[in-house]
């Protein structure tokens, strides 16, 4: 699980024809595409790596799309994976409430508009982008503030030492006030 | 010089040419000579040239300004020069002159004039005329096209028509030119203002002007042109006035102005007057819609049509109108709700932000609801007093109109229900408390319900009375000991049971009274000890009764016998027993004063023994008694006996003499000593004892022994007239009679069960004694009379004697007399008359005799009976057998049909089995089949999409255009298995119908939506009109109303080529089920349109699968052919149906009938609830979870703290497993715990993983994989040096018994076998992770284990 690669569309679907067909529309994305053959296929690539979508087939032998989902979503690391149903034109009509009833995302019927779904696919990419920087935005922020704990711990011992620098005490006051100008520039 | 001489003589003769210079050589004179010669030769030469020039210029070419160059020489050479120049001056100036004047004149300029003056003199002559000629004719010109100019003027620029040009001082041609030109402008004038005449009655509104003028030419166009102008205008503006009038006036909206053959702005201004009218249209359509909607109540509408500037704000207006209306609607409704559903009283309305009128009717609504509920709670106090019982509540509310009446109805309800109450509580008083029956209730001025229930209870009184009066009577007759009454009352329910109970209990009891009587006859009458009641058949206390007055009978039998036994001891003089017999009460008392009595009698006995033993055996008589210790009663009984023996001794002597001779069989004997009193009584009755002894004995012995002897004889016998034959050869001599009859009764009809008193149909004689039939009374076959029929119905003897002479005569040979006695006696059984026996006879019959019939009968009722029985017995056995062969032939027979029935349903149903098996797999395999089809067109249609989207324009446009038809096909495609997959999900029964409630609005601004565009880009006129008594709301499937509809309509619009395409929704009432099958409420959606039609015998194809009108139509129009077919299926499920009409060429109306409310489904309905209603939030934490749940720890928190908590997390875990569903529940159960997990997917994979990732501290693996197995896996691992010490947890699903020690061989830690016990996992990876402190690790075991 490396965290910073980019974060790729999951497309699963039991016949070729539709996965080459997926990644024609949304080739044009520039993300990386994971093609899986099967729920199971489905469900080892998401334990390899972090993904920002999941376009899901639900008619597909063995596992089908509703177990896969329901497995994907029970499991903490996974959960939280938006899946957007593809299904056959005019199914049942208690897929879509069985779908959305998993958890899904989105439900698309097929033959669907190739703008629609990319358009989809894309806001959950942006979605997944604005995640990650949220991260990396909270994981400098608790760096600074560790980093600003430390440096006050250290004002703090020089303050009590006698007898006091005043050189060194101004200095590591310009210092913290540097910090925190930075930290708030961040903001 | 010859040379010059021959130029010189040349000359002469005006041949100018030089002397040639070259014949000339230097030689003096003649040289120069020649050069002069030559000089003049050129000044000629050189005029001669330039007039030849000149004249060419001025003949030829017309030009006037040339004139002759300079001559080279001097003198008259240049003065002939100039004056042929001032020739040519002369000549050429006035004709410059004449010529500038002319130029101006054509360009226009009348103002230059002919100089007559040439330098300072005048001009003369020919030039001087032609100048002046030049000038009048200016001059003229001049005039003339001042006064047209002034005419033009006035006529063009000022307007001023009539103008005219004057001909004064113009002459010739000028004066005719000039007077055309006023003709001109006269007819001009005539012309124009005719035209302007029209045109300001144009402008003035005046349509009905047409220009009348003569005009030929353009203006003939021009007025032409007008009058067609004036004629479209006025079409124009009639087809605007009836829009308007249509619109404004009679407010038919939707109509267009249709104005033929205008174009330009005619046609734009058309076009803008019907985009106005149909923006009016839509909308007032829209407002109107929505006020309907408002007006129908239903308050969800808003109009949502674009709209400016007043239109606008009324728009708004409206849309705040509905908001507030819906609000206080909301508000009303939840207060009528509250009030009329919930019965909440109390609530109030409480609207906010509205005033006027709506806070009046809120208020109104309110201080309704108010007034509301104080009334119905004022009624409910009423009624429910009056539903606890208390009538004496009365409603004494204020109230007004139907509550009012309401209020006055519930009181005068209360009042006779009161009344009513009152009297129905005084009948069942009556009858019920004071057992006074026959009451009845009577409410006067009641009706209706009221009337009916106190007559029923009054019917229910009288029939209690009746029915309560005939069981009293019956257990009254009981009570006075009559057992043979039985309840005869017409009875139902409880008093049936009664009732059945009663006659039950009174049977019952007569028969037990039977028993009793013949137990208590046997035993009281008879003497009969020991008898036993026998009562069969009953139970409870009677079984007791009879029980218990057997154990009395059995009682005082065994004690009376005891009693007997002592009184016959004592009777036999042996005094010595005692009563030892068990008793109680009154026995007990008897017993005991027996006993004293024995005693008593004991010791009196002795005494008297002593005195009988002196005064019988020892024959001393006149013995005295000398009893001690006697008082009383036995001392005066001693005397007396004392006295007695002494009477006795005579009396005694005399009765013994008597009774030994009585002993002696001597009967003749009597005591005829002397007695006194009671002795002599009994004296007088032993004599009469003796006497009647005398008599009985012989009539006893007579009667007993004669009804055994003819008992005897009638046994065996079968035939009825031998036995009366028999009985009468018997009897008759046997009492002295001479004459006898037998009558048998006809057997009777209604079986012997009941009993009659007389039979229907008489007696027959069948036997006689003595006489034959003819001598008797004629009785056979008749209802009988006289004595024998009295007989027969008192079922008693009757004797008759002297009888008079000629009643009958007995006759014999020797001689006839008439009896003097006749006995009637009726044979009976068991109560009912089997016959009739008459005897007569000379003598009197004794009484012997007359027993002796009383009881004889008895035996031949008995007799007759079994007889008839038995004879009835054979006949109904023989009759029974009958049928019972019928019967067993009859079942043969059936069962035969049955057999060949069953045989036959069973071959029906196994085929009837097979089809349907086989039209599912048909359907199944359709269904399946489509969506086989439809998988690979799916991405097809997506990548030819795509293509011809052409993104990055490399494509050609034909190429692009490929891939759009490949695209279109491919859709086409997709709809035609669509359409086959409805139709075999129709014919599957798969097809799900599933109504609620549709607003017809929806259906329709579907269809607007929908076909609008369509229609107006083939440029057909659409509209849709709605009748107006159509329901606003229909209960049906919306999505297969609009499949319907929108397959008539893209139909109509398909073969459409010009006109319209109409959608009319009617209402139509259809109470014979005409078109649905079980609603009188239907709605028709009728899709009319001008296109090419169908012929009359296509029609009825067109519904079936696959079938168009026409085999090329698929061709020309597209389209599968499947539409009709599903939209008449669908509309069979909706529980309606289409009905098609066309005319070739003319178009077709398709019509679609439905009901209002579509027929059951309500399930459907609900489901359809169900499915819609958890689809509106995401539930991702309620996810229905999979069959095969995930394995969770039974105590997940203790392996989140503790030791486990401090020992787990952060340790980096890798599985190694193919089964990802195992990976995923491992995964998820050690994320919980805090460990992050690797994955490799098989042995070779996990290596890599363990080799890139060296924080990996734990490995599960599993056995059984693909390429690299566990075993293989853990070999490789523990291969290398720095994995030596790496926990490895083996895990697999094989629990066999080698499997622990075999994976621990290869160099597994531990072993856990799946499917895996989380809680045991855990377990190792703590212990495997921890080894230092295996203790506590003991601690989770144990945990474990207790649970």
């Amino acid at each position: 699980m490396i965290a910073d690669e980019r974060a790729g569309i999951l497309v699963v679907d039991d016949m070729e024809d539709n996965l080459i067909a997926l990644e024609a529309v949304l080739g044009s994305l520039n993300e990386p595409i994971v093609r899986a053959r099967s729920g199971e296929e489905a469900m080892k690539a998401l334990l390899r790596r972090r993904f920002a979508v999941v376009l899901l087939d639900i008619r597909m032998p063995g596992m089908d799309g509703f177990e896969t989902a329901a497995n994907i979503k029970r499991l903490d690391q996974t959960k939280d994976v938006p899946i957007i149903f593809l299904t056959g034109a005019e199914e049942d009509a208690g897929y879509a409430f069985r779908g959305y009833a998993t958890g899904a995302a989105d439900y698309l019927t097929k033959p669907f508009d190739p703008w629609v779904l990319r358009a989809k696919v894309n806001v959950f990419l942006e979605l997944h982008r604005k995640n990650q920087q949220l991260q990396t935005l909270l994981a400098r922020e608790q760096a600074d503030f560790s980093e600003l704990s430390k440096r006050l711990a250290v004002l703090e011992d020089h303050l009590s030492e006698e007898p006091v620098d005043v050189a060194t005490l101004r200095e590591e006051a310009r210092e913290l006030r540097r910090l925190l100008s930075r930290a708030e520039r961040s903001y | 010089m010859r040379p010059l001489l021959a130029a010189m003589t040349a000359a002469r003769d005006g041949d100018f040419t030089k002397v040639p210079e070259t014949g000339i050589t230097g030689e003096g004179i003649v040289a120069e000579l020649t050069a002069v010669f030559n000089q003049i030769m050129d000044r000629s030469v050189h005029f001669n040239t330039d007039v030849q020039r000149v004249k060419r210029e001025l003949v030829r070419h017309g030009r006037l300004d040339e004139r002759l160059s300079a001559s080279p020489g001097q003198g008259a050479w240049t003065s002939r020069v100039n004056d042929v120049n001032q020739v040519l001056d002369a000549l050429v100036a006035p004709a410059a002159n004449a010529t500038r004047v002319l130029d101006a004149v054509a360009g226009g300029d009348l103002t230059q004039r002919v100089d007559l003056h040439d330098g300072s003199r005048q001009l003369r002559g020919d030039l001087r005329r032609l100048g002046s000629t030049v000038n009048k004719m200016v001059d003229q010109l001049s005039l003339f096209t001042g006064e047209v100019t002034r005419v033009a003027r006035e006529v063009g620029t000022e307007g001023r028509l009539g103008g005219r040009a004057k001909v004064q001082r113009l002459s010739g041609s000028w004066r005719d030119v000039t007077e055309a030109v006023n003709t001109m402008a006269s007819r001009l004038t005539a012309q124009v203002r005719d035209i302007a005449l029209v045109t300001t009655a144009v402008a003035r509104g005046d349509l009905t002007r047409t220009v009348t003028v003569e005009a030929t030419g353009e203006l003939l166009e021009l007025k032409l042109t007008v009058n067609t102008m004036v004629d479209q205008l006025s079409a124009f503006a009639d087809e605007v006035t009836r829009v308007a009038r249509e619109v404004g006036t009679e407010g038919q909206l939707g109509g267009r102005a249709q104005v033929r053959g205008v174009s330009g702005v005619w046609k734009d201004l058309t076009d803008n007057v019907n985009f106005m009218a149909s923006n009016l249209t839509s909308q007032v359509r829209n407002i109107a819609q929505v006020t309907t909607a408002v007006a129908n109540g239903d308050l969800s509408q808003k109009i949502m049509v674009d709209a400016q500037g007043e239109i606008l704000e009324l728009k708004s207006t409206i849309n705040t109108m509905v908001d507030q209306l819906s609000a206080f609607a909301d508000e009303v409704t939840r207060v009528a709700r509250e009030v009329g559903t919930e019965g909440n009283l109390g609530g109030r309305a409480q609207v906010r932000g509205v005033s006027g009128v709506w806070k009046d009717l809120t208020d109104n609504v309110n201080f309704m609801a108010d007034n509301l509920t104080s009334q119905v709670r004022n009624i409910a106090l009423v009624s429910t007093a009056v539903a606890q019982g208390d009538l004496g509540k009365k409603i004494t509310v204020e109230a007004k109109g139907e509550i009012l009446e309401l209020k006055s109805t519930i009181n005068t309800m209360v009042d006779q229900l009161s009344a009513f109450a009152d009297e129905v509580t005084r009948v069942a008083r009556e009858v019920g408390t004071e057992g006074n029956l026959g009451g009845q209730a009577q409410v006067r001025g009641v009706s209706g319900v009221w009337k009916d229930l106190t007559d029923n209870v009054n019917f229910m009184a009288l029939n209690l009375t009746s029915q309560v009066r005939n069981i009293a009577q019956v257990t009254t007759a009981v009570a006075n000991g009559d057992l043979s009454k039985k309840i005869t009352v017409d009875a139902r329910g409880e008093i049936l049971e009664l009732k059945d109970t009663v006659n039950t209990m009174v049977e019952q009891l007569r028969a037990f009274a039977d028993e009793v009587t013949r137990v208590a006859r046997e035993v009281g009458t008879d003497g009969r000890l020991g008898g036993r009641a026998q009562v069969l058949g009953v139970s409870g206390v009677w079984r007791d009764l009879t029980d218990n007055v057997n154990y009395m009978a059995d009682n005082l039998t065994s004690q009376v016998r005891n009693i007997a036994q002592v009184a016959t001891a004592v009777a036999q003089g042996d005094l010595s027993k005692k009563i030892d017999v068990d008793a109680r009460g009154e026995i007990l008392e008897l017993k005991t004063t027996i006993n004293t009595m024995v005693d008593t009698l004991s010791s009196f006995s002795s005494e008297v023994t002593r005195v009988a033993r002196e005064v019988g055996s020892e024959g001393r008589l006149g013995g005295q008694a000398r009893v001690e210790g006697v008082y009383g009663t036995w001392k005066r009984l001693t005397t007396n006996v004392n006295e007695l023996a002494l009477n006795l001794t005579t009396q005694v002597r005399a009765i013994a003499e008597v009774a030994s001779a009585v002993a002696q069989g001597d009967m003749s004997r009597s005591i005829t000593v002397e007695t006194q009193g009671e002795v002599a009584e009994l004296k007088d009755n032993i004599n009469l004892m003796v006497a009647n002894l005398r008599e009985t004995t012989r009539a006893k012995d007579w009667l007993e022994s004669n009804l055994a002897r003819l008992a005897a004889l009638m046994q065996g016998h079968r035939d009825l007239m031998e036995v009366a034959d028999l009985i009468l050869r018997e009897l008759t001599p046997l009492v002295n009679a001479q004459y006898g009859a037998f009558f048998l009764a006809d057997p009777d009809e209604d079986g012997p069960a009941v009993p009659t008193a007389v039979p229907a149909k008489g007696l027959a004689f069948i036997a006689g004694y003595g006489s034959a039939q003819g001598a008797t009374v004629e009785t056979g076959g008749l209802p009988v009379h006289g004595l024998v029929r009295q007989a027969a119905r008192e079922k008693k003897r009757i004797l008759v004697e002297e009888a008079p002479p000629d009643y009958i005569k007995i006759n014999s040979g020797l001689g006839e007399a008439a009896p003097t006695t006749i006995v009637i006696i009726p044979i009976l059984f068991e109560d009912k008359l089997l016959g009739v026996i008459e005897l007569a006879s000379f003598s009197r019959f004794s009484d012997v005799h007359l027993a002796f019939f009383d009881q004889f009968v008895n035996t031949i009722g008995v007799a007759i009976n079994t007889i008839i029985a038995n004879s009835r017995t054979e006949s109904l056995l023989g009759e029974s057998q009958r049928l019972a062969m019928q019967l067993q032939e009859r079942s043969d027979e059936l069962q035969k049909q049955q057999a060949e029935l069953q045989h036959s349903n069973a071959e029906l149903e196994e085929k009837a089995a097979l089809l349907a098996t086989s039209s599912q797999y048909k359907s199944e395999f359709l269904a399946n089949m489509s969506h086989e089809l439809r998988t690979p067109l799916n991405s097809l249609l997506i990548l030819a999409r795509l293509l011809s989207d052409n993104p990055d324009g490399r494509l050609s446009d034909q190429e692009v255009q490929f891939a759009t038809t490949i695209h279109r096909s491919g859709s086409d495609l997709l709809q035609l298995i669509n359409d086959i997959l409805d139709l075999s999900k129709i014919e599957a029964g798969r097809m799900d119908v599933r109504p609620k409630r549709l607003p017809l609005i929806k259906l329709l601004d579907y269809v607007h939506a929908t076909f609008r565009p369509l229609t107006l880009d083939r440029g057909l006129a659409f509209e849709v009109t709605v009748g107006e008594d159509v329901p606003r709301e229909m209960y049906s499937d919306e999505q297969r109303l609009q499949q319907i509809l929108r397959n008539l309509l893209s139909n109509a619009t398909k073969f459409t080529a010009k006109g319209r395409v109409e959608l009319r929704v009617a209402r139509v009432k259809d109470p014979e089920h005409h078109y649905v099958g079980d609603s009188d409420e239907v709605i028709a959606f009728e899709v009319s349109d001008t296109g090419i039609g169908i012929a009359a015998e296509k029609l009825p194809v067109i519904f079936e699968a696959f079938q168009q009108a026409d085999g090329t139509t698929n061709r020309k129009y597209g389209g599968t052919g499947l539409g009709l077919s599903i939209s008449r299926e669908i509309a069979g499920l909706l529980g309606g149906r289409i009905v098609a009409e066309s005319e070739p060429g003319r178009g077709s109306t398709f019509t679609l009938y439905v009901p209002v409310v579509s027929p059951g489904h309500t399930a459907a309905g609900q489901t359809s609830e169900a499915h819609a209603l958890p689809a509106l939030g995401p539930a991702p934490a309620t996810a229905p979870a999979p069959e095969d749940s995930w394995p969770t720890p039974a105590r997940l928190e203790a392996w989140q703290t503790g030791r486990p908590g401090r020992i787990l997390p952060g340790r980096r875990v890798l599985i190694i497993d193919d089964d990802i569903r195992n990976v995923f529940a491992l995964t998820h159960v050690l994320g919980r715990v805090g460990m992050p997990v690797l994955y490799a997917e098989n042995g070779r994979e996990g290596i890599e993983t363990l080799e890139r990732n060296p924080d990996v501290e734990l490995v599960l693996m599993d056995i059984m994989m693909p390429e690299m197995d566990g075993y293989e896996t853990i070999t490789a691992v523990r291969r290398a040096p720095r994995w030596t010490g790496l926990p490895i947890v083996a895990l697999t699903a094989k629990a066999m018994p080698g499997d622990r020690e075999k994976s621990i061989a290869r160099g597994a830690n531990d072993y856990v076998p799946k499917p895996v016990d989380v809680d045991r996992l855990l377990t190792v990876v703590c212990a495997l992770l921890d080894p230092e402190n295996p203790a506590d690790g003991g601690t989770a075991d144990e945990e474990r284990t207790e649970q």
